[in-house]
């Protein structure tokens, strides 16, 4: 591969983080309104934040499955990266990262590191999220319906 | 991976593309200043402060002492690494000793100008956090055959190699192996 790969990101700032999305992944950007009706993804609670509702949303395509929107919060643009700009983290500050993140960043002298949200984990993440969520709520209404149906 | 073909009208996939970074950066980027580090067959010791304590490192597991610059927090991490900061293409964690030694917050002191102290034992390099004033001492080796008194509180004593103590208190030799063990492997 030559020395002059480069790849396409959306820019955002995301509850106080600077963070990347490859353009790749991105089939459109949306404001807010207009994603209404779209499962909608949050990767705020990863990045140890609170979710937020607002901003823009990338509307991505998974690898299987119907398209997703992923809230990026304020974006910044669409910039070109480099491999200059790319920066692998050592093995041991990546066993601390996120699971949603790749296990690098971006760096730029006015803002630091710019963290690049990794689709298909992210995804990965939230629907065993949404499986447990729901696996709960079964038990829970299983429960309910034991004590109501026990005798007096 | 169809990225691996000349293709120009498919972008390469990102994780790709770090870990060719990965590869081509594996070492520091010295640039055109040189940078070779001198190794010492003398017990040379690179002494800091951190707060009201004060600590020394083995010279040959000190890499380079930096100026703190521009970092960032690493979502995720416990409160020991307080982030991350580039130097020469590399990402450095920093490690807070405070923090980790689990001293009382109020205990803390803010630094008004803090160093980072790149440390390195086999592949692992971080940053510890020091305070600006750090000086290159000498001790005798005998020192290291020493006990460690007992009055260091046994958070901070599983990480001290030895001590020594000087007009203006103790100064505690840190054990990086260890302390880059538990501190940075988890």
């Amino acid at each position: 591969m030559g020395s002059k790969l480069s790849i396409e990101v959306v820019r955002a700032r995301l509850a106080g983080r600077e963070i990347a999305l490859e353009l790749r992944r991105v089939s459109s950007v949306l404001t807010n309104d207009e994603a209404q009706g779209i499962e909608l993804i949050d990767p705020s609670p990863w990045l140890g934040a609170r979710s937020i509702h607002k901003g823009h949303v990338a509307l991505v395509l998974p690898e299987v499955g119907p398209p997703v929107g992923v809230r990026l919060g304020e974006v910044r643009g669409f910039e070109r990266w480099t491999k200059r700009e790319l920066f692998p983290l050592p093995e041991w500050l990546g066993k601390h990262m996120p699971e949603i993140l790749f296990e690098g960043c971006g760096w730029k002298e006015d803002v630091g590191a710019i963290w690049l949200l990794d689709v298909d984990r992210l995804i990965k993440a939230w629907l065993a999220d949404r499986k447990r969520e729901s696996e709960m709520l079964r038990r829970q209404a299983q429960q309910k319906h034991k004590q109501q149906s026990m005798p007096e | 991976m169809a990225n691996e073909t000349d293709d120009p009208t498919i972008p390469p996939r990102l994780d790709e593309v770090l870990s060719q970074v990965a590869e081509e950066t594996s070492e520091f980027d010295w640039g055109d200043d040189g940078g070779d580090f001198i190794e010492s067959e003398q017990l040379t010791l690179l002494q800091f402060s951190r707060g009201n304590q004060r600590y020394a490192i083995l010279g040959e597991e000190v890499r380079e002492v930096l100026n703190r610059g521009l970092s960032t927090e690493l979502p995720g991490a416990p409160p020991h690494i307080t982030g991350i900061m580039i130097h020469r293409r590399q990402v450095i964690g920093l490690l807070d000793l405070d923090i980790w030694f689990g001293l009382d917050p109020h205990q803390r002191q803010e630094e008004p100008f803090e160093r980072v102290i790149l440390v390195e034992r086999e592949t692992l390099l971080a940053g510890i956090l020091a305070g600006p004033s750090t000086t290159i001492v000498h001790w005798s080796s005998d020192l290291l055959d020493g006990d460690v008194p007992e009055s260091i509180p046994g958070q901070v004593k599983r990480y001290i190699q030895a001590v020594k103590d000087d007009d203006e208190g103790a100064v505690l030799l840190l054990d990086i192996t260890r302390l880059l063990e538990d501190a940075a492997v988890g």
